[in-house]
């Protein structure tokens, strides 16, 4: 019975239903469109972060993290390959030597981290191969060869096939020099990356610094690397107890935080939003009520209680907001899955957000089906607790007080 | 129904204070047709509307079938009224979303009543009223005798114990005002529910078995 009279009042005032069915709609899609654009390009660059260079999880000895230095290498690199490789669910490993070394061509000397990959593994591990723009990749028998990142190329100002000095610290704290033949140069968009990596193949490498069966860390791969957390759970509980094995989400912490803050910022500035439209809803629910605040006496009067009222008027708002935010999530989904599959393209958008890890000029979305039924139920939530208050004061007239009300 | 000391002070304590009603006692037999009668201003409808729950006094009880109505709360109350006491106001007040039909049916759908009920009340009550054609039409497609013979087969759907009609003929004209009457009559000997109205229309008075004048908030006459 309330329903009936619920909906027969939406369909009765239709100025007011189509304009909470317009809010709630567009407050949804709105929402939902936002939330897809801001955590696809989170996801981004997390995801190039993680992809391009960092990996899935690392292994390395405990206290690397805090001091990366050659007191805290692996010292038996071997050993825990014969480890890793027993574990089914890690897919690829390579071991890395990272150290930081002088470069130098002609007058200019820079800073550089010179990483020792394997380069044949390393192609299932990072997007160094993807990221050749000239010349060639680094193989495995390479000796004297360098792959240089694209800024720190133009910072030394060399090109393929130019030769670049090299001065750095071997293992034993001699020092350790080799003249380099820039064989590729890289550019993966990571600003940062690009203008200060240099890499070497691992086994040559090994030999000018003294590394030998030695390593920085692992990088590793899983079998689904979205269960990441797991498996590296599974590895500490497993591993040598010198060891310690760290997911994508410690290894580029204060990344995942900051995109977090940048989330968290991004929902306060939407929450004003939200909470105008809140008080526009309520406002509307409120001067529409009061308008028919004699049909409430009366129904009181006929013997209605002041819950069947609060259920009345309830019911009345949780049919159009049902209806118009489910509409407004398809709508919403539909644009998040249309942008995810044709992203928006600005050129010169990478360029300018260099900084920040966009790699590409576009702006990537995240169609997420849990996310978006999570925002929905929100707006829903957020727009059905806008009537409380309006029914709270209608309820608080006496029945004679409504029936006179003019 | 008995009303003990019955009081009423509107705007109590400020400098606006009316004293509408001041020691009203009062009691009512089953099956009865009254007419509370007085002056605008009189107290009638305010002693109405307490009978029905629908104010409370600022003194004094109301008692219906030993039930003290002026002891209930708003919840308790509103099922009261559900339950025992249909109303027939003076501006009609009929649902305008829903149909005559819908409208007739209001309060028995309210109790829970099944459907086949409550159309075969709805048809009974048609008949008795002479509003068989018009169950399908919306209130706004009604002319005012018809609405408001609508409102008192509302009123009597649910078998209540007492209808209370607040000036139910003011809006209308003499021929229907008689028709209204007539009905009301009809079902008060018919189905033995008790009516009280508010009214100073002279075919009310003459039509009522008993007739309780009020002044200035008393009762001045009770014959």
């Amino acid at each position: 019975m309330l329903f009936s009279l619920a909906f027969k009042n939406i369909l009765a005032s239709k100025g007011r239903t189509f304009t909470t069915f317009i809010l709630s709609m567009f407050t949804t899609i709105f929402f939902i469109v936002y939330v897809a654009f801001t955590d696809g390009t989170h996801e981004q660059i997390i995801k190039n972060s993680v992809e391009i260079y960092t990996g899935y999880a690392h292994i390395n000895t405990k206290g690397y993290q805090e001091e990366s230095d050659y007191d805290h290498l692996i010292e038996n690199s071997r050993q825990l390959e014969t480890f890793l490789s027993r574990e089914s669910f890690i897919s690829q490993f390579s071991p890395r030597f990272e150290t930081y070394v002088l470069l130098s061509q002609k007058d200019k000397t820079v800073g550089s981290m010179l990483s020792g990959i394997i380069p044949s593994r390393e192609t299932n591990l990072s997007y160094l191969k993807k990221s050749l723009i000239k010349g060639s990749y680094l193989e495995d028998n390479d000796t004297k060869a360098i792959y240089l990142g694209s800024d720190l190329a133009k910072r030394l100002s060399v090109d393929v096939g130019d030769e670049i000095a090299m001065i750095g610290s071997s293992l034993d704290y001699s020092t350790a020099a080799e003249l380099f033949k820039v064989k590729g140069i890289f550019k993966t968009g990571l600003f940062e990356f690009d203008s200060t990596s240099a890499f070497a193949n691992k086994a040559y490498l090994d030999q000018i610094m003294l590394s030998e069966n030695k390593a920085s860390y692992f990088v590793l791969r899983f079998v689904d690397n979205e269960a990441a957390e797991g498996y590296v759970k599974t590895l500490n509980e497993n591993l040598p107890k010198n060891y310690e094995s760290l997911s994508w989400k410690d290894l580029l912490f204060d990344l995942v935080q900051l995109m977090q803050v940048d989330s968290l910022f991004g929902y306060i500035s939407i929450s004003v939003f939200f909470f105008v439209i809140f008080f526009v809803i309520m406002i509307f629910n409120y001067v529409n009520i009061y308008t028919r605040v004699r049909q409430i006496g009366l129904l009181r009067a006929l013997g209605m209680t002041p819950k069947d009222i609060k259920t009345l008027l309830f019911n009345e708002l949780f049919i159009i907001t049902l209806f118009s935010v489910i509409l407004g999530a398809v709508i919403g989904s539909w644009i998040a899955y249309y942008f995810e599959v044709n992203p928006i393209t600005i050129p010169g958008l990478a360029e300018m957000y260099k900084d920040y890890g966009i790699v590409a000029d576009v702006i990537p979305t995240r169609f997420d089906i849990p996310t978006i039924i999570w925002n929905t139920f929100s707006i829903f939530v957020l727009n059905i607790s806008s009537i409380f208050y309006p029914i709270y004061k209608i309820n608080k007239l006496s029945v004679i007080e409504a029936m006179r009300y003019v | 129904m008995k009303l003990i000391h019955i009081s009423k002070t509107f705007f109590q304590g400020s400098p606006k204070e009316v004293k509408a009603l001041a020691d009203i006692n009062l009691t009512i037999d089953k099956g009865e047709f009254t007419t509370l009668s007085g002056e605008s201003g009189s107290g009638k409808t305010t002693l109405l509307n307490i009978i029905g729950g629908l104010e409370r006094p600022t003194q004094g009880s109301v008692y219906i079938d030993d039930i003290e109505l002026t002891a209930l709360n708003d919840e308790q109350m509103a099922a009261f009224r559900l339950n025992h006491i249909g109303f027939v106001f003076q501006a009609y007040n009929l649902i305008s979303v829903f149909n005559v039909k819908e409208n007739i049916g209001f309060i028995m759908k309210l109790l829970g009543d099944e459907d086949t009920k409550i159309d075969k009340r709805i048809e009974e009550l048609a008949a008795i009223l002479q509003i068989e054609d018009i169950l399908d039409k919306f209130p706004d497609q009604i002319s005012g005798g018809q609405q408001q013979r609508v409102a008192v087969a509302r009123a009597v759907a649910s078998r209540p114990k007492l209808i209370l009609a607040d000036e139910p003929t003011a809006n209308l004209d003499s021929k229907n005002s008689e028709r209204l009457i007539k009905m009301l009559r009809t079902l008060n000997e018919k189905e033995h529910i008790t009516v009280i109205f508010a009214s100073h229309d002279k075919y009310v008075l003459d039509q009522s078995k008993r007739i309780i004048v009020l002044e200035d908030g008393e009762v001045i006459e009770d014959n």
